[in-house]
């Protein structure tokens, strides 16, 4: 019997352009005492779909039961009710959901002193799952006094303390190293069985799937496919709508066009055509020729806990390398050391020969004007400017102005294909293409050395298609050293080169 | 597991929200202590300000109550009469008396006994006792009496001379002499001096006539003790009064026994006068109301200061608030993922805001009531009284309460409304358009007028919130309008990487810097507002001392003395009081304007033009013309001088025949009037009159020649008839003279032939033409008198004993220094000539002011207080200030409106520090992105400190224009001076701009400091801007 049904869902947040489609047409059945593990990458829809579970966002259109309580139909006062009694929620910044002010005890206590239970009660609750995660010594502790792993536990212990319907949990070993989360994943599984809790657990990591009843792929804010133990499918959507597998696509080497034959039983996808992926078309802007980027053993830690640990990897010139991994595992922390915006602890940066670490951070800021570009996960743009001002603004810093800044804004604004919306606000445009804005201010500023962290993060799947190409053409035809940090499969196959950080190492796929 | 399912309570659920918020408070301090030291700064300050106020008004009452004249400064009942039976028997009167003024609170009474000037045993003598007379009199000789016994009365003389009565039972033995020391005990029975006209310099001719009038004083005795006096036979039949006295003295009665001691006073009054018409109640009620209804109005303005000054600490604390704002906001999310419903939510909320607000506001009470009573302490009023009556009354723990609800509304709405404005219209804006609304009704509808401030509660409610409702919509105006300025900004600059990024920067979310702008809109305003109000009543105490005062002092007669300016000193040695001192003669008569209506009275002033552009206390705003201008306007076109036929000794010529008698006017060379009869013609034949002048007439001017019809009695049935005839004067040279009242003179050789036809109703008389007769003198008016007139050129007649006096309007003015009213001021020689024409005599000086050098005032003043001048009245324009500037609820307003300058400015300085800070933690992802774009940590320093100068400027102008707007309303609205007085003299806004400039320079030192330090060590980190996220986090 299932105690989530979701159907034909739709989330669409406000845009200038009318709105980014989150969820579309999404359907998922979560049977009771399940643990389903949603997988996908950023800006699939993943805390979206999340977050309508929980209540905390209604769809657009579409229904969602959990426990048969039509979570449409509830008012705001029932929403907080229905998340009192059904819900228990475990945050992907654990930290975020521990008040710093309370013990180990006092945290786990908390839901159910909100329910008005008795300080004996909850006490008592509080120390049977204390016990059960192996922290009753650790009870009067506060998490400033714990491990970042003993800090989950407590805060997956609060999500089950009042012993809730319906587990959620977001990316729960996002910031955990391997054994930490392997231990949390094993926990959360034993926790939600002995509970007999449904628990949906929201993640990039594919080693959450080995704790689960079932793995749901999503993307472009639909289910893609399910994973059972009995074997793979793909979900059919109402109307039709079907996702399949990248893998399988390429396999088969469908791009974006098939023809279809039907006949009983079978639906058969033929490629129409062998293309690859319709890319902008570069002009001829100027370029520099790129850079050896060499990390040497580099280890960075943060507090108590480690970010980087003895990571080596070189990012060649004239090749686009991609370095993914789990959340948590430390890509962001890269791009920021290889920018010159952090130093490590360990080891050294070296870009052209010169090491990084051997500059004083206003060098390095001037190092970076001549050689580094840096897309952010957030684009840093300003959006009262156009898009062109935005460009200018970056080379401003950069320190080129008037006309030539002028000239190579507008150069770069037609290269990612935004040369007609180069004099609109940026606030008037999509998030798509925000984020090309955001490549262009990098195009522009014709450097040796780019770097972009999830720059797909939050466009579709035909734009992150678009900026794949875009990103793969830069590097080769300019020589440039790319560097893209992403979850992003799409992404991933315009790769030269993809360095997977994993169990804080880096794991050169080749 | 425990089974937790049916132990559910919400009451128990609330009680641990309660708590939880306590912990949280507790041990995440940082933002909550910001919001609790504003609250608590705010409370202290209200409190202060509200026992300051107490405090100042009741040294004012203090101050008033020791103005209220000696013999008036006292509660008394009095008994007049002569005693029949054992009812009206003193000790029976006494008790009543006692009995019903009991509850008065005052220390006393002093009981006496007066009796009458009588005969007593053959001896004509005034006879009191006093019961406690030691304190009441200085002896000049012998002792004190001891206590009056029917068998020994010792008794003190305080005045005249003459043997005592020796009665049966009433044997009075002086014993010494004395005198009283203030009329306080006798009030205006007896002067405090044995003879107070005889003390006086008056008037030869008063000192004649009262010498003349009064007979021999009978001799003044008192003794000690009343009863054995009332007891005496011999003072029986004798009329007496007996008096109660409660004297008002060592700080009695307090601001807040003037209406218990009122009440009672009424009620005494009404009781003794039921129990026997003999008795009455005197009280200074009159004089106590005034006080109390001025220092009510000074006390709420005071309240106005503070109250805007705690609402800038208010507004401060939800500036501060907003790091609470992002803990909360934080708890709220996580107890939402923990299943907390709606009112947990609101409930943790309103728990700290409580908790903050609570404990702000406990410590801040604590704080004033400590200030409070250091204050009353130095200002040596009585600390508990003060407490009582103001922190620990009703109203104080009243407001109280409300500063705490407040105080809780405001953290927990700034905690929980977004900082960052959206585009569209929000409750902020919402409460801006009503504020803005209340105000244009409240001016439209008269709801601020100035004198509701102390009789209408509901208005006078407004007129306080006026200027904070006004300083709020403009700081919810100057946050609205920052953002789309620093957009434009943003993109027009070029200046400068570091200007543009930090527009630029701003641009992007100026929710939080406009909060900020809106704060320092409200800081700055109020700043201005309570500078600007400080320096108009500092200007306008000193525009009204040189308005009643228009040079260094003033000397007219003392109506006491009667003795006029001149014949105390004459003008030279006014000149002379002080080195290097002028005397300026001043005519001032007061005239009427024919009966116009609303139009009581014009004063006429008449001074030597010259002096016109050195008179102080004008302003610019009272003319068009500058006085330079005004002074040659009035001036006339050629010196005026006494026109008429030179006299010696003798006044000598032939006239008649004629029925009338003759009446000779004569101003004399010291510029007196004198009229001397000439006695009656006869009929049928000439009349030769030769009279010797008497001696200070002679070398004087004949000037006219009255014609006095004979009594209504010596014309019989013809009295109601005009008298007609002729007559000739021969041996006078006034063939160019004039007549007036029905005179008509005609030249004929040797002489003038004069037909008249005169009455008793009006004066029939031959002058000399005057200089005046053909040119009116030039004037300045009043603008309703220039309305009378018809407007400059236009001629008003001014009526000068019951004769009408022609002037013509050279310029309208306001008002002129030295005059209140309707006026008119002219060149005092042609306003004498003007007025001595028609009424001779009527036009003299009266009045000199005098002009020293400042470094000679105090001794001048010295001098004027010794003889010869002592005589005459002399007010100083320095005494005046110095009364003011020792008047507490003046001193009060100016050191509040000071305070609340310094605290507005101070608190500016350190709301941009902490804007710094916030946009250090705030920000961290755009300057994240800048670094990440190139930008060096000196340039994102140099972009912060640019953004701090951006909001500052915004802020300062906005306040500047706020302030100043407020600053014209608040003067105009609250139109009473720094004592809380009216004045016939409008306030005129005014700043001080060295005490501007001061402060704008100081505020610049300090809030650059404040910012320096806060961005000191921001960006200096070696390793990167990750470093920060790292600790911040």
């Amino acid at each position: 019997m299932s105690l989530v049904e979701a159907r034909d869902l739709f989330c669409v947040y406000p845009g200038a352009d009318g709105g980014v489609a989150a969820l579309q047409g999404l359907t998922l059945d979560i049977d009771e005492r399940e643990v389903c593990v949603v997988l996908g990458p950023s800006g699939s829809g993943k805390t979206t779909l999340m977050r309508v579970i929980a209540g905390f966002e209604r769809a657009g259109a579409g229904t969602i039961a959990v426990a048969g309580i039509d979570l449409g139909s509830l008012s705001q006062r029932g929403l907080a009710r229905y998340r009192a009694e059904t819900l228990g929620y475990a945050d992907q910044h654990y930290w975020r959901s521990l008040a710093g002010e309370l013990t180990a005890e006092q945290l786990i206590g908390v839901p159910l002193g909100l329910k008005g239970i008795t300080d004996r009660d909850r006490l008592a609750r509080s120390h049977s799952l204390l016990e059960r995660v192996g922290l009753r010594d650790r009870a009067t502790a506060r998490p400033s006094e714990l491990s970042g792993g003993e800090q989950q536990r407590i805060a997956l212990c609060a999500a089950l303390a009042s012993r809730p319907k319906l587990l959620i949990a977001d990316e729960p070993t996002g910031e955990l190293d391997e054994a930490s989360a392997t231990l949390v994943y094993g926990l959360l599984a034993e926790l939600a069985r002995e509970e007999g809790v449904t628990t949906l657990i929201v993640s990039h990591d594919p080693r959450s799937a080995a704790i689960a009843d079932r793995v749901v792929h999503i993307r472009d804010g639909r289910v893609s496919e399910e994973r059972r133990s009995d074997g793979t499918a793909v979900v059919i959507g109402s109307g039709g709508w079907l996702r399949l597998p990248e893998e399988a696509l390429l396999d088969a080497g469908i791009v974006d066009r098939a023809t279809v034959t039907s006949r009983e039983g079978v639906v058969e996808l033929r490629p129409l055509g062998i293309t690859r992926p319709s890319v902008l078309m570069l002009p001829d802007i100027e370029g520099a020729a790129g850079a050896i980027v060499e990390v040497r053993n580099v280890t960075r830690s943060y507090g108590g806990d480690v970010a980087l640990e003895s990571v080596s990897a070189t990012f060649k010139p004239g090749q686009m390398t991609v370095v993914t991994g789990p959340s948590g595992s430390g890509k962001s922390t890269l791009l920021a050391l290889v920018a010159g915006l952090d130093v490590p602890d360990e080891g050294e940066i070296v870009v052209n020969g010169i090491s990084l670490s051997d500059l004083a951070r206003d060098a390095r800021a001037c190092f970076r004007r001549d050689t580094i570009a840096f897309i952010g996960q957030s684009p840093g743009l300003t959006g009262f400017l156009t898009a062109r001002e935005n460009v200018e603004l970056g080379l401003t810093i950069r320190g080129v102005e008037g006309i030539e800044a002028h000239e190579r804004a507008i150069d770069a604004l037609v290269a990612v294909g935004l040369g007609e919306h180069s004099d609109r606000p940026v606030d008037d445009l999509s998030a798509g293409q925000r984020e090309r804005v955001a490549v262009a201010r990098a195009l522009a500023a014709r450097t040796a050395v780019i770097l972009a962290d999830e720059p797909t993060s939050r466009v579709d799947v035909a734009q992150a298609l678009t900026l794949g190409g875009l990103f793969s053409d830069i590097a080769h035809e300019h020589g440039t050293t790319f560097v893209c940090a992403t979850h992003d499969p799409v992404l991933i196959e315009f790769a030269d080169e993809d360095i997977q950080l994993r169990a804080r190492s880096p794991v050169p796929l080749g | 597991m425990a089974d937790v399912a049916g132990e559910r309570s919400e009451t128990r659920a609330a009680l641990y929200v309660v708590a939880l918020g306590w912990r949280r408070v507790r041990r995440r301090s940082s933002g909550a202590l910001l919001a609790a030291v504003g609250i608590a700064i705010g409370t202290a300050v209200l409190v202060g300000v509200l026992a300051g106020t107490t405090i100042a008004q009741d040294r004012s009452v203090s101050q008033a109550v020791e103005r209220i004249p000696a013999a008036s400064r006292s509660v008394r009942a009095v008994w007049f009469g002569s005693p029949i039976g054992a009812d009206q028997a003193y000790a029976r009167l006494d008790e009543t008396a006692r009995l019903r003024l009991a509850g008065l609170g005052l220390p006393g009474p002093t009981p006496i006994a007066l009796f009458r000037e009588s005969t007593v045993a053959g001896r004509f003598v005034s006879l009191a006792g006093v019961e406690g007379l030691a304190p009441y009199v200085t002896l000049t000789s012998g002792r004190l009496p001891r206590r009056c016994t029917a068998e020994r009365c010792e008794v003190v003389r305080l005045r005249g001379v003459g043997v005592l009565p020796d009665a049966p039972g009433l044997r009075l033995v002086e014993v010494g002499t004395a005198r009283l020391r203030s009329s306080r005990l006798f009030g205006d029975f007896l002067a405090p001096t044995d003879n107070a006209l005889a003390d006086r310099e008056i008037a030869p001719a008063l000192q004649q006539g009262s010498e003349y009038h009064r007979p021999a004083p009978a001799p003044l005795v008192v003794a000690e003790g009343i009863d054995a006096l009332t007891r005496a036979p011999a003072l029986a039949n004798t009329y007496r009064s007996y008096a109660w006295i409660w004297p008002l003295s060592d700080g009695s009665p307090r601001l807040w026994e003037i209406d218990d001691l009122v009440g009672r006073s009424e009620q005494a009054r009404a009781a003794l006068s039921s129990r026997s018409i003999g008795y009455s109640v005197q009280a200074p009620i009159e004089e106590l109301r005034a006080t109390e209804r001025s220092a009510t109005v000074a006390g709420r303005r005071l309240l106005l200061v503070g109250g805007e000054a705690a609402a800038l600490l208010f507004a401060f604390a939800v500036l501060a608030a907003r790091g609470m704002r992002r803990d909360l906001e934080a708890a709220r999310r996580r107890l939402t993922w923990y299943g907390a419903r709606r009112w947990h939510l609101r409930l943790l909320t309103v728990t700290e805001s409580v908790f903050v607000a609570g404990v702000g506001a406990f410590v801040g009470w604590l704080l004033g009531l400590a200030v409070a009573a250091v204050v009353a302490e130095r200002a040596g009023a009585p600390i508990r009284a003060i407490l009582r009556e103001s922190v620990l009354s009703s109203t104080g723990l009243a407001l109280a309460a409300a500063v705490i609800v407040l105080a809780t509304t405001v953290i927990a709405v700034s905690t929980s409304v977004s900082a960052r404005p959206g585009k569209r219209i929000g409750p902020v804006d919402a409460a801006a358009a009503v504020a803005l609304a209340i105000v244009l009704a409240a001016l439209a509808g008269g709801a601020a007028d100035t004198s509701r401030l102390a009789d209408d509660q509901a208005s006078g409610l407004v007129l306080l919130l006026l200027p904070g409702l006004i300083a709020f919509a403009a700081a919810v105006a100057a946050a609205r309008l920052f953002g789309p300025l620093v957009r434009v900004a943003g993109r027009l600059s070029r200046r400068s990487v570091g200007t543009r990024l930090a527009a630029v920067t701003l641009g992007r979310g100026p929710g939080a810097a406009g909060v900020t702008v809106a704060f320092l809109t409200l800081a700055f305003a109020l700043a201005l507002l309570a500078e600007g109000y400080r320096s108009t009543l500092v200007q306008a105490e000193q525009d009204q001392a040189s308005f009643a005062v228009p040079l260094d002092v003033v000397v007219r007669e003392d109506l006491r003395s009667l003795v006029p300016v001149l014949d105390a000193a004459s003008l030279e040695r006014y000149s002379a009081v002080a080195e290097g001192s002028k005397a300026v003669p001043i005519l001032r008569v007061r005239t009427g304007a024919g009966n116009a209506e609303g139009i009581g009275g014009v004063t006429m002033l008449g001074l030597p033009a010259d002096e016109i552009p050195r008179v102080r206390g004008w302003r610019d705003d009272f003319s068009d013309n500058s006085r330079s201008e005004l002074a040659m306007l009035v001036r006339p076109s050629s010196p005026i001088a006494v026109q008429g036929i030179q006299l010696g000794s003798r006044l000598t010529f032939l006239a008649g025949p004629g029925v009338v008698s003759l009446r000779a006017t004569i101003a004399t060379p010291d510029g007196r009037y004198s009229s001397i009869d000439l006695g009656p013609l006869t009929a049928d034949a000439s009349t030769r009159v030769d009279r010797l002048l008497p001696k200070r007439l002679r070398g004087g001017t004949l000037v006219a020649l009255e014609l006095v019809p004979p009594r209504l009695a010596d014309r019989g049935a013809d009295a109601g008839v005009s008298l007609a005839g002729r007559l000739r004067l021969t041996g006078l040279e006034a063939s160019s003279w004039v007549g007036e009242g029905g005179v008509v003179p005609r030249p004929v050789p040797g002489g003038i032939a004069l037909a008249f036809r005169i009455s008793q109703q009006s004066d029939a008389r031959l002058r000399a033409p005057q200089a005046t007769d053909s040119t009116a003198p030039m004037v300045l008016v009043t603008p309703r008198l220039g309305i009378l007139a018809g407007g400059e050129g236009g001629k008003l007649a001014l009526a000068v004993g019951g004769r009408q006096v022609p002037v013509r309007v050279a310029a309208i003015v306001d008002r002129f220094p030295g005059t209140e009213g309707e006026a008119v001021v002219g060149d005092i020689d042609a306003l004498r000539s003007a007025v001595n024409t028609q009424v001779p005599g009527a036009g003299r000086t009266n009045e000199v002011w005098l002009d020293i050098p400042d470094s000679e005032v105090g001794s001048a003043v010295a001098t004027l207080a010794r003889s010869p001048y002592r005589r005459v009245e002399a007010v100083s324009r320095l005494a005046l200030l110095d009364e003011v500037r020792d008047d507490p609820l003046g001193h009060g307003t100016l050191l509040a409106l000071d305070s609340a300058a310094i605290v507005a400015l101070l608190l500016a300085a350190l709301g941009l520090a902490l804007t710094v800070r916030a946009d250090l933690r705030d920000d961290q992802g755009d300057l994240y992105d800048l670094e990440a774009q190139g930008a060096s940590p000196s340039l994102l320093r140099r972009i912060v400190r640019l953004r701090a100068l951006v909001v500052g400027i915004a802020g300062v102008l906005a306040g500047a224009l706020a302030g100043l707007l407020l600053a014209l309303l608040v003067t105009r609205v609250v139109a009473v001076t720094a004592r809380a007085a009216t004045t016939p003299l409008p306030l005129q806004t005014s700043f001080d701009l060295r005490v501007v400039g001061v402060a704008a320079i100081a505020y610049l030192l300090v809030a650059a400091a404040l910012v320096a330090l806060a961005t000191r060590r921001a960006f200096r980190s070696d390793r990167g801007p990750l470093r920060a996220q790292e600790s911040g986090a």
